[in-house]
């Protein structure tokens, strides 16, 4: 009875492993192999495989777009806001997540909303901040804007991952003369690894892959981000589906491949931290 | 865990009993020190967007000149519009199935992910791919997924059907449903966010719990789930509030028909038109409904009491 | 291991971080606005006073957009002939958040000196309302022949009320029409001279490249033609340009709907619905379909085997017009402005450009690349001869009759959002026929006014 009950709960896990897997990877493998068809093969037959694979799209794409450059910015400005955005929402969210003060729940409410905030009306005071600011048409600018991206996000995932180190801790590190930054930093943030990286890679993916202020703040292509070429195929009249999902490929994949060597850091950090824990 | 100086806690806080008061403020200061880089952000990037967004939508405003104060016309107008009732029945229902069947599918994932099966590593890694695919790509797959004709869907049902005629992006109530698959299986932030408290589950708990002799799904129910409580209510929030805001799954499916409009939808056509106030009205209308959930999911799942 | 690579990575971050820090501090030109510049032109000898005048101008017309094929080289062009004086930089702008990034920079009064944007109401409310635009009409009325060349309906289109001209005035028309094959069907001359009851028993089970998403483009232009060769019909299009239609229970509309909704029933093809312009154009690309209605910025790619399929040959494709002899075109737009209140010298760059572009020879090249015809201008010899290597610019040029009644797009005289909106997702029901033509034009009103 044991072993069919153990049995039946193996195939249920690996059932909805399989599940999980197939829905994931089908959007991504779509997108490749239609990056080796012609428009009509798309169209005509999008489940097809390719008559014959080539790397034309490809072959276009290096030549024509400065793809190295393309992906350093992309990377500055990508990975330096969100190790700082980290830094910050884990300090916003510490405070939320463990103490009682005055405005707590009015700051979290208004940092939670911002997710709701609409698009269009950011346009305007972010455009007329960067171009205040003289910053309009730069790596920094850009950067600036995508500090603010993941904030909602961040705070959910922060507060939770805050909460869920045992208070005990900061109260052995109080009655030990700890002050609050050493409190934070050498006690909660290590313990915090998870959270951390979490709503890291959020925002890593995200402005990774952000193209409307990447557009929209950027004007010379020496500063241009990976994710705009993803757009400049398909406008109202013309369309070439086959350069589309080939710039989706390489700007795509490198940050998936990032996600899992993020992702393989923390299962080892943790496991490293849960055994002396 | 680092909890096992408890035994001398007593013998030192008398010692520093004086200095609570100065500890009280000096804690008040940092907190508040912690706070002011997200608060600047906030100040920065969203502080304007929201007064604008409040201020003009009691008026009439094309987004650049002047605005022209009109009471409560665009709410009056907005109350009585058979498509913002429509949006808000949408809301409800896409609502209630994100707090069950997306949260708890990610749940699901998270629980049998922790168990650390064979490929777990690879799941957890692809289970993100669905985040970062552009609009372009979600477009075009989630046409020749719903079509009638030659649609995977359909082709699936006809199996079991041969005759199945279903018009998912135009036919009600089948559009609803068209919407609903676009994203209740994509549920990784849940999924990342329960594993996340799962694995700071401290491991005495474990111990304990195997000592009792709790087996394995015992073990899930009993402990991880309870445990898990803030983490699921986190997860309830985010995906609540991303119904909400959803507008790019109804945009490349629907668009609006068989009866699946959502704020958002009426909101961006609104900007289409330069109609700024009317649609601030609805901005202002997502911003409540959003904060009133929050203020649900935190008093269903009392966010605020500690576990440990 | 893992630290060290990590460290690593932290320590070329930092040198990425420097040299970007380097580099926008050496080169100062790329964190400008897009304003003009003066620099000293280094192909002057010293002693000359001439000074080079650079703009940067944000085009979408650029990079991988059809009209950057035509319109980069004559940047190039214009560069050329004034070296030393002007120069016009060119700054990619996605179409996309073109449209985004001027209105942004209007806000911010950093507009450049010359520019394009589609969104007519916005010039309109926005820059022409708060004078934002440089009066263009003193300079008109200096280049007589210059003033000969532009379009009259245009011309009247920019001046305003106080008589000032804030845009450019166009000098070319691109009528659209729509392609047929001529592989599947053969009509006795132009489609022009048939009434749609004709065309269709014409067409018997031959179909057209209809589609319902996306604002059903295709549909769209058929529906403006029905709408142009009905009585009164090309009046009701004129006037929803500036004053949108929101009443759709008129006769005339009922009776375009129907007439529609039988091209539908009867010429529709199989995948319509759902579909987006990539899928019409491409049903027509294949041979599923005789007739693609669109412009001529499509020429190029009707004759780029790329996407051809199924025994298509773009050379048997044949440009013409709408039956009813209709043709649709919309000279009352917004095309090239430029702000008021320009220094001196930018001024002058933007005025040069201006009658760069619409010199004759500059003209004849535009039309030969995107199509289209200025009826004021005398075509000289080598442009009728260029034409008449392109076929499909021929053909649109001969099918053309002085009796063609010109109409604007359907699309521009209703709501933005009711296009892409409610029209989009009802024509669906008006296309597989659970709508009547009486239910269509009733749901449309409703939506159209908000209820």
């Amino acid at each position: 009875m044991n072993i069919i009950k153990k049995i039946l709960s193996r195939l249920f896990m690996y059932f909805i492993m399989l599940f999980t897997i197939t829905i994931s990877i089908f959007p991504i493998l779509w997108v490749i192999m239609s990056s080796f068809k012609t428009n009509g093969e798309i169209m005509s037959g999008p489940f097809v495989l390719p008559a014959e694979v080539n790397f034309n799209a490809y072959v276009y794409l290096f030549q024509k777009y400065d793809f190295l450059t393309f992906t350093i910015n992309s990377l500055l400005v990508s990975f330096i806001p969100t190790l700082l955005s980290v830094l910050f929402f884990s300090m916003g969210a510490y405070v939320i997540a463990k103490y009682d003060f005055p405005g707590k729940n009015l700051f979290f409410g208004l940092f939670v909303v911002t997710l709701l905030v609409p698009a269009h009306s950011r346009t305007q005071p972010i455009f007329s901040l960067i171009t205040n600011l003289n910053l309009y048409n730069t790596k920094t600018g850009l950067a600036l804007v995508y500090l603010s991206g993941g904030l909602a996000m961040s705070m959910f995932i922060l507060k939770n991952t805050f909460q869920s180190i045992p208070n005990e801790l900061n109260d052995a590190a109080y009655l030990d003369g700890a002050s609050f930054i050493r409190t934070f930093f050498t006690i909660n943030l290590p313990l915090a690894k998870n959270g951390m990286i979490t709503s890291g890679v959020l925002m890593f993916l995200a402005n990774w892959n952000e193209f409307y202020y990447a557009n929209l703040l950027i004007s010379s292509s020496a500063n241009r981000t990976l994710p705009v070429v993803t757009i400049l195929f398909n406008s109202m009249f013309s369309y070439n589906y086959t350069n589309t999902f080939a710039a989706l490929t390489v700007v795509v994949l490198p940050g998936i491949i990032f996600y899992g060597l993020a992702q393989r850091q923390v299962q080892e950090s943790l496991a490293s931290t849960s055994v002396k824990g | 865990m680092r909890g096992q100086t408890a035994s001398e806690l007593p013998g030192r806080a008398l010692g520093k009993f004086k200095s609570i008061k100065n500890h009280r403020k000096i804690t008040l200061f940092w907190i508040y020190v912690f706070l002011i880089p997200s608060l600047a952000i906030f100040l920065l990037f969203y502080l304007m967007p929201i007064l604008t967004v409040l201020i003009t939508s009691f008026t009439e405003w094309d987004g650049f000149n002047t605005p022209k104060f009109i009471g409560l016309d665009n709410y009056i107008k907005l109350f009585k519009s058979s498509v913002f009732l429509e949006s808000l029945r949408n809301l409800l229902g896409w609502s209630i199935i994100a707090a069950t069947v997306h949260v708890g599918y990610g749940v699901l994932v998270a629980f049998i992910l922790f168990r650390k099966p064979f490929g777990w590593k690879i799941t957890q890694t692809v289970f993100m791919i669905p985040n970062v695919i552009s609009v372009a790509a979600w477009a075009m797959i989630y046409k020749y997924f719903f079509r009638n004709d030659i649609g995977i869907l359909n082709t699936f049902l006809r199996i079991f059907n041969p005759n199945i005629q279903i018009n998912w992006f135009f036919e009600a109530p089948y559009a609803f449903w068209a919407i609903t698959l676009t994203w209740v299986f994509y549920a990784v932030v849940v999924t990342l966010i329960v594993m996340g408290d799962m694995m700071a589950i401290p491991q005495s708990v474990h111990e304990a719990a195997i000592v009792d002799g709790a087996n394995s799904w015992q073990m899930t129910w009993r402990i991880h789930l309870p445990l898990c409580r803030n983490a699921i209510g986190t997860g309830v929030i985010a995906s609540v509030t991303a119904r909400i805001a959803m507008y790019e799954s109804i945009f490349l499916t629907t668009n609006g028909a068989g009866n699946t409009m959502n704020i958002p939808v009426i909101l961006v056509r609104s900007v289409m038109d330069s109609n700024y106030g009317y649609a601030n009205t609805n901005a202002v209308i997502m911003l409540i409904v959003g904060i009133l959930s929050l203020w649900i999911v935190n008093k269903a799942f009392r966010m605020n009491e500690r576990i440990y | 291991m893992k630290k060290l690579l990590s460290l690593l990575m932290a320590a070329t971050m930092l040198i990425f971080v420097l040299a970007g820090c380097t580099q926008s501090g050496t080169t100062p030109e790329p964190t400008k606005a897009p304003e003009g510049t003066k620099a000293p032109a280094e192909t002057e000898g010293p002693g000359q006073q001439t000074e080079l005048t650079t703009i940067t101008l944000p085009t979408y017309r650029s990079g991988e957009d059809v009209g950057a094929r035509f319109f980069i080289p004559q940047v190039e062009r214009f560069n050329k002939e004034y070296e030393g004086r002007f120069k016009i930089v060119i700054e990619e702008s996605p179409s996309n958040t073109h449209t985004d990034r001027i209105k942004q920079l209007a806000l911010q009064d950093r507009l450049p000196a010359v520019f394009q944007v589609s969104d007519s109401k916005w010039v309109e409310d926005y820059l022409i309302a708060n004078k934002k635009l440089y009066n263009l009409k003193d300079w008109i009325e200096s280049k007589p022949e210059l003033k000969k060349l532009f379009i009259k309906d245009s011309l009247d289109f920019c001046t305003k009320e106080d008589g000032g001209v804030y845009a450019l005035p166009l000098t070319v028309l691109r009528p659209t029409g729509l392609y047929y094959n001529s592989d599947l069907i053969k009509p006795e001359g132009s489609l022009t001279s048939m009434t749609w009851e004709e065309f269709s028993d014409f067409l018997g089970d031959q179909k057209i490249s209809y589609q319902t998403a996306e604002g059903g483009w295709t549909v769209n232009l058929i529906l403006t033609a029905i709408l142009g060769s009905l009585e009164g019909g090309p009046e009701v299009l004129r006037a929803g340009v500036s004053n949108k239609i929101t009443d759709f229970n008129t006769p005339l509309f009922i009776e375009a709907f129907t007439i529609l909704q039988n091209s539908f029933l009867k010429n529709g093809w199989s995948g319509a619905i759902g579909a987006t312009y990539p899928d019409a154009a491409n049903a027509f690309y294949s041979k599923q379909t005789a007739i693609l209605p669109d412009g001529t910025w499509i020429i190029d790619k009707i004759n780029d085997p790329t996407d051809w399929a199924n025994g298509f040959d773009g050379s048997k494709v044949v440009g013409d017009y709408y039956p009813g002899n209709v043709a649709i075109a919309n000279p009352c737009v917004y095309d090239w402005m430029m702000p008021a209140n320009l220094p001196e010298n930018e001024k002058e760059l933007a005025l040069a450009f201006f009658e760069f572009i619409n010199r004759p020879e500059e003209i004849e090249a535009f039309i030969l690349a995107e199509g289209g015809i200025a009826p004021n201008l005398e075509y000289s010899e080598s442009f009728k001869t260029e034409l008449a290597k392109n076929k499909l610019l021929s053909d649109f040029a001969n099918n053309a009759n002085p009796d063609m009644t010109y109409v604007p797009y359907f699309h521009d005289a209703i709501d933005a959002s009711l296009f892409t909106g409610d029209f989009s997702n009802f024509l669906v029901y008006l296309y597989n026929g659970s709508w009547t033509p009486e239910q269509f034009a009733q749901e449309l009103t409703k939506s159209a006014q908000g209820q």
